[in-house]
């Protein structure tokens, strides 16, 4: 039955061209734009390389203190509360705490008199744990290197190559702001989309030139990332919780709190400024009052124009009801007819969203959280997008969920009007 | 005609409910944006009389103490002097640039978005209070020639070589301080003095154009501060140049590292970089989210545009194949092709103008829940300034909405009429 009715929905294709041009254009503008969206927050909050295991990542990102006299102070963590509630964790499989200090460089290349800039973040060895990176040479700086606070880095392939002019470049040094830096290991090059880790070179944050430790309330400049073994997030989120808790009780001068936190990954990434609380309910229906009026403007002028196709086959439908179809039947039958063009509206909506992305994709990746201060990404670097970031189950099963969702809201009324007609009626219009 | 337009449209008002909805929808959201890039497109429009094209801030370093070539009697105090100003002399003697300037602070160059705010008074009125930007500059060079700023509404381009800045109390304000301190009468040789600091007089000794601290906001008042340099108070200052007239920003970035890159190498000082001005603040108001704001809307409001386009384009490309009948009669009664595409597009703008009621209603429910905000509305300016007045901006940006939608109607509706414009009277009276 399926098969007649798409048969008969290709016919009608191609017989009203000019309205199956229009209504696959409209449903693939307005399908596009909401992909655009969904891309983007994928790349932000799926598994992507090095953040492979994001699904299993919890955060806690920053602290507040308060003080007796109402004055409060936020921030990031202190290095001591990192010690104190992330460092010694049983749980996780694996724990991480970055030093988020300004990562901006000037490298002296040997062979050149003109600095190069460049990225760095500070981070510690379990980074190479939580996140999965992959060594083309070499390997991670060890603790032995952290604890004692030897200059080595790790750096990305594209950088080697850009100071070095060669990737094999394990055991050299480079200057970093006029200090000499051993280089432990070159890894696979991080997209700029993925923040969190993207850096051209990554180096234990004891090495930091001024590093700061933070101070007795708590607060400092470190975020910790926690990666909870399969499973077992709610276990490991509860003894964060508890260290958290412990921890903030001895504090006598002020209290000390991480307002909820530690947040699951996709959830950290709303949390933008100190002092804000996140709240997944209200993010989710921002999102889908987003969602609503980018469906129903298309789907109103749609509905308009479907009414109206249906219009002209109510003598079709007529003849259908007088030989005993079934209201439902026929409501079925154009909404499945519809369906049809929804899906070549919707496939030519993924592949313009795939073209937005990739030509704008330098500012695109900024949006969708609200985000207020973004950084511009810097001149000569590229925002990477692979294949597999674009082209992905998850990626294709939204497109399909908005065409059902856009089909239905576009034909739902008009096959419903038309269903309903009295057979007279239909069977009179010409 | 209209009236028989009217008495159509009622006929089939089940019909156009539709269109009538998604017009209404579109107006009302169209107007929103429109709203926005009224008040951005009409803050552009306003001259910044401030001019950061071809302007640079150049970086400099200083050796660090574990460096090979660091010297540390350079670091002596009287050293350091001599050598900063030998740096500002060579910057000065490159026949590449046009001007040096030093500012006392980064809120001096409005391209990193620091604002420096002070608020200040007449010494003989002190009841009345503008409150204003800060702009903090080394009268030795000459910051107000770099950066192009200028009097009497953009007709003059002042130096800061025209001043005497030997007296300290010698400072230059902007027009709207002057309107809102001294309404009616010249600034020139009168006192203020800033509300946090009575008693230290400054005695204005000219008054200069407002400027917008950013582009898309709107233009405040300024107080420039002079110091000058000494041995003491070498931190922190910005080192900025303009460039001659004619070169390109890559070409004289390039020829300016390469050629200054070891010539700059004095004491312990080196070239850290060189930054295009123009460029930062493009960064900045990327960072601020503004960059990103403006792609936003405008992607929304051709979102909206296109499909009202589409909407009037199917709907009036159905009517006119329902009422072939009716545009054979007419056709045969001696219509012309013109007469009958302009039936169907006053049709078309007649259903635009019905909705703009409900529309309007629900507008004002937009302004009176506080959604529509004022790009540089917490800028705190004095003096006129049009999207202040409720009344007018909604006047405008209404007129606005309409009449990008009646283009779109007209669009949608041309290419169906086409179709039946071209329809042979015999054959559209058969159907």
């Amino acid at each position: 039955m399926l098969l007649i009715y798409l048969k008969q929905a290709w016919q009608l294709l191609k017989q009203n061209r000019f309205y199956s041009t229009i209504y696959i254009l409209a449903t693939g503008l307005s399908i596009s734009l909401v992909m655009v969206l969904a891309i983007v927050l994928y790349l932000k909050v799926s598994n992507v390389y090095p953040e492979s295991d994001r699904d299993r990542i919890l955060v806690v990102r920053y602290g507040e203190a308060v003080y007796p006299d109402g004055n409060r102070g936020v921030n990031r963590l202190s290095l001591e509360t990192v010690r104190q509630c992330i460092y010694s964790l049983q749980t996780p499989e694996a724990v991480t705490a970055i030093y988020e200090a300004y990562g901006s460089v000037s490298v002296q290349p040997d062979d050149r008199a003109e600095n190069e800039s460049g990225t760095v973040k500070f981070v510690d060895t379990g980074f190479w744990k939580v996140f999965t990176f992959a060594f083309t040479e070499g390997q991670p700086f060890t603790q032995a290197d952290m604890d004692a606070g030897i200059k080595t880095v790790v750096i990305s392939e594209s950088y080697a190559r850009k100071i070095f002019g060669t990737t094999q470049v394990t055991g050299k040094y480079i200057r970093i702001d006029f200090v000499p830096y051993r280089i432990s290991g070159v890894v696979k090059d991080v997209s700029y989309a993925v923040d969190k880790t993207y850096a051209d070179m990554w180096m234990p944050y004891t090495a930091h030139p001024s590093l700061n430790v933070g101070w007795a309330n708590g607060l400092g400049f470190f975020a910790a990332y926690v990666l909870a073994p399969h499973g077992e997030t709610a276990k490991v989120e509860e003894e964060i919780r508890s260290n958290i808790n412990r921890y903030a009780s001895t504090f006598t001068e002020n209290t000390f709190s991480v307002n909820g936190q530690p947040d699951p990954y996709w959830l950290s990434i709303f949390r933008l400024s100190n002092r804000q609380d996140v709240d997944a309910t209200r993010i989710v229906s921002t999102y889908l009052l987003i969602l609503l009026v980018l469906l129903l403007i298309p789907s109103v002028s749609l509905s308009g124009i479907a009414d109206s196709q249906m219009e002209r086959r109510l003598a079709e439908m007529g003849v259908r009801r007088t030989f005993g179809a079934l209201q439902g039947g026929l409501m079925k039958q154009l909404v499945l007819e519809n369906m049809l063009l929804t899906f070549l509206g919707g496939l030519t909506g993924l592949l313009f969203s795939y073209l937005l992305v990739y030509f704008f994709r330098r500012w695109i990746i900024h949006i969708g959280t609200g985000q207020v201060f973004v950084n511009a990404v810097p001149q000569g670097v590229d925002v990477a997008l692979s294949p597999s970031m674009l082209m992905n189950f998850s990626v294709f099963f939204v497109a399909l969920l908005l065409c059902l969702v856009l089909n239905l809201m576009v034909t739902l009324l008009p096959a419903w009007r038309a269903s309903r007609r009295p057979i007279i009626y239909s069977l009179n219009n010409k | 005609m209209i009236k028989n337009i009217c008495k159509h449209l009622l006929n089939r008002w089940k019909k156009n409910l539709w269109i009538t909805l998604e017009l209404l929808l579109v107006f009302c959201l169209t107007w929103y944006m429109v709203d926005y890039f009224f008040v951005l497109g009409y803050n552009k429009s306003l001259s910044s009389h401030r001019d950061l094209a071809h302007t640079y801030m150049v970086n400099i370093g200083s050796l660090p103490q574990n460096h090979e070539d660091y010297h540390a009697e350079d670091d002596e105090p009287a050293a350091r002097y001599a050598n900063y100003l030998r740096v500002i002399n060579l910057l000065r003697d490159n026949p590449d640039v046009e001007s040096v300037a030093l500012a006392s602070d980064y809120s001096a160059l409005s391209a990193l978005g620091a604002l420096n705010e002070g608020r200040y008074r007449s010494v003989t009125d002190t009841t009345v209070v503008a409150e204003t930007q800060v702009i903090r500059f080394v009268a030795d060079e000459d910051y107000l020639k770099v950066f192009r700023h200028s009097k009497a509404n953009g007709k003059t381009l002042v130096s800061t070589r025209d001043y005497d800045w030997n007296d300290p109390a010698n400072i230059l304000i902007s027009r709207m301080m002057e309107e809102k301190l001294f309404p009616g009468e010249s600034a020139y040789d009168k006192r203020i003095e800033a509300v946090d600091q009575p008693g230290v007089q400054y005695r204005v000794i000219d008054v200069l154009d407002d400027i917008k601290h950013f582009n898309y906001l709107r233009p405040y008042g300024v107080v420039y501060l002079p110091e000058r340099l000494n041995e003491t108070n070498l931190g922190g200052k910005i080192i900025t140049i303009r460039s001659r007239d004619g070169l390109s920003e890559a070409q004289f970035m390039a020829t300016f590292k390469k050629e200054m890159s070891t010539r700059l190498r004095v004491g312990n000082y080196y070239l850290g970089g060189l930054n295009s001005l123009a460029q930062m603040a493009e960064d900045t108001d990327y960072r601020a989210g503004k960059t990103n704001e403006i792609r936003m809307s405008t992607a929304l409001l051709l979102f909206l545009l296109v499909n009202i386009l589409l909407c009037v384009l199917g709907t009036f490309w159905y009517r006119v194949n329902v009422r072939r009948g009716e545009i054979g009669i007419r056709r045969a009664m001696g219509s012309d092709l013109v007469g009958i595409r302009k039936l169907f597009m006053l049709e078309g703008l007649l259903l635009l103008t019905i909705i703009v009621v409900p529309a309007l209603l629900i507008e004002v429910q937009f302004i009176f829940s506080g959604v529509i905000t004022t790009l540089g509305q917490d800028v705190k300016s004095y003096g006129s300034y049009l999207p202040d007045s409720m009344g007018l901006r909604f006047l405008i940006t209404n007129i606005l909405t309409w009449c990008i939608l009646a283009v779109m109607v007209l669009l949608g509706i041309w290419y169906p009429t086409r179709q039946a414009s071209r329809m042979s009277p015999v054959d559209a009276l058969r159907d």
